[in-house]
């Protein structure tokens, strides 16, 4: 009975957690934020049950007294929580208009992508099929944000398969530059932007479990799981500040190849995915009419 | 209509119409012509030639080929030997050869029409060569 008090007490946690991190975490700032955090007293309730919830989880933990009961309850939890989660965070994703500049309603700015040009651009495709933007933006953000968690995975999969830290770092940088160059060379995939989605479901409790699993092996690699998972899964700073050079030298490259706007993955990226969404919807698009039917 | 490169009589309707290729994101229509197999536009009730763009590759169809024969193989070797089995395998090796033979001997023209129309009925020319190929007349 107590187990499942504590179980309902952390699931309310994480949920509240989630949402808060997600609602405080907003592209336009404290003007996006929900009623309820338009006052103080609405961030401490959070904060209340946030901290109840991972008391609670302690205390599931401690009445539990057995690690692989914890984990399977905790799995369950995870599972609840994520269903939520993949309510919040659906492939169609509606874009926002920021002085003119076009965003996701993710938060991630599209390079020097208008809004205008955007509409612009879609306006047949939305014809053809109503509700293809949402569908584009949702795509282009997902492929983006691939080449920070496809580095991401190859890291976990390091620090799992070979236990060691170095190991598992010279993966995230392959991994870094070989999502650099398929972006280039192949554009934009539905699929890598869905499974950067799923990623984004199951990167905590990934983490959370293999931590919990390695800890009885030695301390070490469990912290820097979690150290991983906050550094970079969370505030993006290992592929943002380690990556700087890598992406510096592959910018300077592309920009000298392929011209100006290229070397601007954000917007390059909206584009792909455009065109792509073009071809299929209209495949004869392919076809270059010159100007001898003006 | 006229086709622009044949001048031959073809179809240009958008309906029930297998050489109907497509609008563009403008309206154009485009249209592969029946007879001769080539592309083109109609605008303003003119009709414009078009070219594909991209040239089609011999591997495609002797890949399909190599994948035939190894269908075939597999079928042999592991449904063992009866009349069913020559017959499906038989079927598979006589694509293959096809196939390859095209891969190697068809004009170019017809390995455009091959692999880069794809959901878009042959021409007639196209369909003349490939039954040459294939001894079928």
């Amino acid at each position: 009975m107590i187990i499942i008090f504590w179980s309902i007490l952390s699931t309310v946690g994480l949920l509240v957690a989630m949402w808060y991190l997600t609602s405080i975490f907003n592209p336009h700032g404290r003007i996006n934020y929900p009623m309820i955090l338009w006052k103080s007293i609405g961030h401490i309730i959070s904060w209340i049950l946030i901290i109840i919830g991972i008391a609670s989880l302690i205390a599931l933990y401690i009445s539990t007294r057995d690690l692989l009961l914890f984990l399977k309850i905790l799995a369950g939890i995870l599972t609840v929580v994520f269903i939520v989660k993949l309510k919040f965070t659906p492939l169609e994703m509606p874009f926002n208009d920021v002085m003119g500049s076009l965003y996701s309603e993710g938060g991630l700015r599209f390079g020097g992508f208008q809004t205008g040009e955007f509409l612009e651009a879609t306006e047949p495709l939305e014809k053809k099929q109503p509700g293809i933007r949402e569908k584009i933006v949702g795509e282009a953000h997902y492929l983006v944000f691939w080449l920070h968690k496809f580095p991401e995975i190859a890291f976990f999969l390091g620090i799992v398969f070979y236990k060691n830290l170095w190991t598992a770092f010279l993966l995230f940088i392959a991994a870094f530059i070989f999502e650099f160059i398929r972006f280039y060379l192949f554009g934009s995939s539905p699929f890598l932007s869905g499974v950067c989605r799923f990623w984004n479901w199951i990167e905590i409790p990934a983490f959370s479990i293999a931590s919990i699993i390695l800890w009885p092996e030695g301390n070490f690699l469990s912290v820097i799981l979690i150290v991983f998972l906050i550094i970079q899964g969370w505030f993006d700073l290992v592929a943002t500040i380690c990556m700087l050079p890598v992406r510096l030298i592959g910018g300077r490259i592309i920009y000298k190849k392929y011209g100006g706007h290229c070397h601007n993955m954000e917007g390059t990226a909206m584009n792909f995915v455009i065109n792509r969404w073009r071809l299929k919807l209209f495949p004869t698009d392919k076809f270059n009419i010159d100007d001898k039917s003006k | 209509m006229n086709c622009p490169n044949c001048n031959q009589k073809t179809n240009i309707e958008k309906t029930a119409n297998q050489y109907f290729l497509g609008e563009n994101s403008q309206g154009i229509p485009f249209f592969k012509c029946e007879e001769c197999g080539n592309l083109f536009y109609v605008k303003e009730e003119t009709a414009y030639t078009i070219s594909r763009g991209e040239k089609g590759y011999r591997f495609v169809p002797i890949t399909y080929g190599v994948l035939e024969f190894l269908v075939a193989g597999t079928i042999f070797y592991f449904f063992g030997s009866n009349i069913i089995t020559w017959i499906v395998g038989g079927i598979f090796l006589w694509l293959g050869w096809s196939s390859i033979k095209i891969g190697i001997w068809g004009s170019q023209k017809l390995i455009d029409e091959m692999t880069l129309d794809s959901g878009v009925g042959s021409s007639k020319d196209a369909t003349e060569e490939w039954r040459k190929i294939n001894k079928l007349e």
